[in-house]
């Protein structure tokens, strides 16, 4: 079956880049049926650049996200996360679930990738115990954390506690930063202000970035690209530009333009499904 | 900012602490909150709530001892039962002089404290690395599991008996038969401990690509502390039981022999001082642990566990 997928053939496969290729990923059913979440799915992510994926729930996003993370294997195609296959190169994660170690306080919980064994020897870890002390009192500062160095998690609040979870993942400075919509356990308000937050991080890191979202608005907000997807099987359907400098501000929140975008990215995912059921 | 509210599961987590370190953070003098005056304001009435709900509990405690003591008291004054079925309580002061002045006492005390204290640090220094290899290892889980839970099942006091076969009337019974009922609480909280860390925090430790013995070693380990902690509480209760147990299974002394002793003599108020010992030292030892687990696990102080 032909799929829809936009192929964007860039032809960077330089340090931070992400090159997926005609990735599929299958999964047995109870009864015994084989199930496609990912149908020959091919993402290029540029160095550097903020791609944002978009789509209803159970179109497989969040499998693609775990398979770059290393997390699950993959059943065909070609995975590249920084030239490497994936789990072999850092990449940092946020998810939904701050999932912070709730026996460390904020500033270790930043420290937790750079007190690990794995990141010996590589330009990742800081030199000595002042650069790592250095480099997490900047991301705590990036993150207007500094103030709650010293708390634990449970003595702060959600939005502080998914900040948290970001410094942490910056803080082995990852060649590529995996988001599974960070923000959507939180209310309206602090996620529009983490949103703002996170592009004023990213953009003065500069990382590259994969983020997950079902939120339309925040897609476009965040992203270089936008990529839509659609799900049974999961692939991509449209990939759509966002031609607008970073950091992006509340006024570009605003903006007509992410309205109008927004508009037609929720109409092209609710457009009414083909009567014949395609044959796989 | 805007978030810098805390969130009601934090002053949730301070509540069951009931004071002490974790609730120290809250105190708006020296926390950044005191930027944002209006949760304090909340927070701080909230801690005025609970000291006020705290000291209530702590009245009432003291009245529904007084008042079971005088009713207990003015019983017998007033029915004058025989000393030998039961002794006023003003009768078991004078008593425990007595023991203690002889010396007969500390020498009853010292015994059962070293077979408690070595039978309990064996028990635990058993348990807590079983307990975490059998909690991390799916194998180690298969092959354990079937004696944890005949054993277990089994009342341990049936068990008293062999080890006395086994290694005689002395002190090693008796550490051993504490041990082994200090043993199973402690083993199966920790157990419990490790599968009770979250999946989630394990695959962070993945996806950060820590080797097994980080992922063991700084997220297991500390994950399951709290629940260690249960298991140790639940035990020391059990230890205490252990104590009598071992000493009716034959003892030259030991609080249970004092208490067993006493009650063939008929010397009722003995068996009182006996038994009262060993809750004063359930109350201490309990609140000894509470100060260790607290200063250990700052971030959290208990959950329930099962015995």
């Amino acid at each position: 079956m032909a799929t829809n997928s936009t192929e964007h053939q860039t032809q960077t496969t330089s340090s931070g880049g992400v090159v997926v290729r005609e990735l599929s990923k299958h999964y047995a059913t109870p009864k015994g049926e084989t199930l496609t979440v990912l149908d020959r799915v091919s993402l290029d992510v540029r160095p550097g650049e903020f791609v944002s994926i978009v789509g209803p729930s159970g179109c497989g996003k969040t499998t693609l996200l775990r398979i770059l993370q290393g997390l699950e294997e993959h059943d065909g195609g070609e995975v590249l996360v920084d030239g490497q296959a994936p789990g072999k190169v850092a990449t940092g994660f946020v998810f939904q679930k701050a999932s912070l170690f709730p026996w460390r306080t904020v500033q270790r919980n930043v420290a937790f990738g750079l007190d690990l064994s794995v990141l010996k020897d590589t330009p990742n870890r800081p030199p000595g115990k002042d650069g790592s002390k250095e480099r997490v009192a900047q991301l705590l500062q990036l993150t207007n954390l500094t103030e709650f160095a010293d708390y634990y998690p449970s003595q702060i609040s959600g939005g502080m506690q998914q900040r948290v979870n970001l410094a942490r993942a910056l803080a082995i400075q990852p060649s590529v930063l995996l988001m599974d919509e960070p923000f959507s356990a939180l209310d309206a308000q602090t996620r529009e202000k983490l949103q703002r937050d996170l592009q004023k991080v990213v953009s003065e890191i500069g990382t590259t970035t994969i983020f997950i979202t079902h939120d339309i608005r925040e897609a476009i907000f965040q992203a270089d690209r936008v990529f839509v997807m659609a799900s049974n099987p999961g692939r991509f359907v449209k990939v759509y530009e966002v031609d607008e400098k970073h950091p992006r501000g509340a006024e570009f929140q605003q903006s007509d333009r992410i309205a109008e975008l927004s508009r037609e990215i929720w109409g092209l995912l609710h457009a009414p499904k083909p009567e014949v059921p395609v044959a796989l | 900012m805007a978030e810098q509210l805390a969130r009601p599961g934090a002053s949730a987590g301070a509540d069951r602490t009931g004071g002490g370190p974790a609730e120290a953070d809250y105190r708006p003098a020296e926390t950044p909150r005191q930027t944002t005056p209006q949760p304090v304001h909340i927070v701080e009435s909230e801690k005025v709530k609970r000291a006020k709900v705290r000291r209530r509990s702590l009245i009432r405690g003291i009245v529904s001892v007084v008042v079971v003591l005088a009713v207990w008291e003015a019983a017998v004054r007033i029915f004058q039962p025989s000393t030998v079925i039961i002794v006023a309580p003003s009768a078991i002061p004078s008593a425990f002089w007595t023991l203690a002045k002889s010396g007969e006492l500390w020498h009853h005390f010292s015994v059962s404290m070293r077979q408690f204290l070595l039978g309990y640090l064996v028990a635990a220094a058993i348990a807590i690395p079983l307990g975490l290899w059998m909690g991390a290892s799916r194998r180690a889980h298969d092959y354990g599991d079937p004696w944890l839970t005949a054993l277990y099942a089994t009342p341990s006091v049936a068990l008293a008996p062999l080890f006395v076969i086994w290694l005689g009337f002395g002190d090693p019974a008796h550490v051993a038969i504490i041990a082994l009922v200090a043993f199973f609480p402690v083993i199966i909280n920790t157990i419990d401990g490790v599968h009770a860390v979250e999946r989630d925090l394990r695959e962070v430790g993945i996806a950060f690509r820590a080797n097994k013995r980080e992922v063991f070693g700084r997220i297991d380990l500390p994950g399951a502390m709290p629940y260690i902690f249960t298991g140790l509480r639940l035990a020391l209760a059990r230890a205490l039981v252990g104590i009598v147990v071992a000493d009716l299974f034959g003892a030259q002394a030991g609080l249970g022999y004092l208490i067993l002793t006493s009650s063939q003599l008929f010397q009722t108020a003995n068996v009182f001082v006996g038994v009262l010992i060993l809750a004063a030292l359930g109350v201490g030892l309990t609140f000894a642990l509470r100060v260790l687990q607290k200063y250990l696990t700052p971030w959290q102080v208990e959950v329930k566990g099962q015995t």
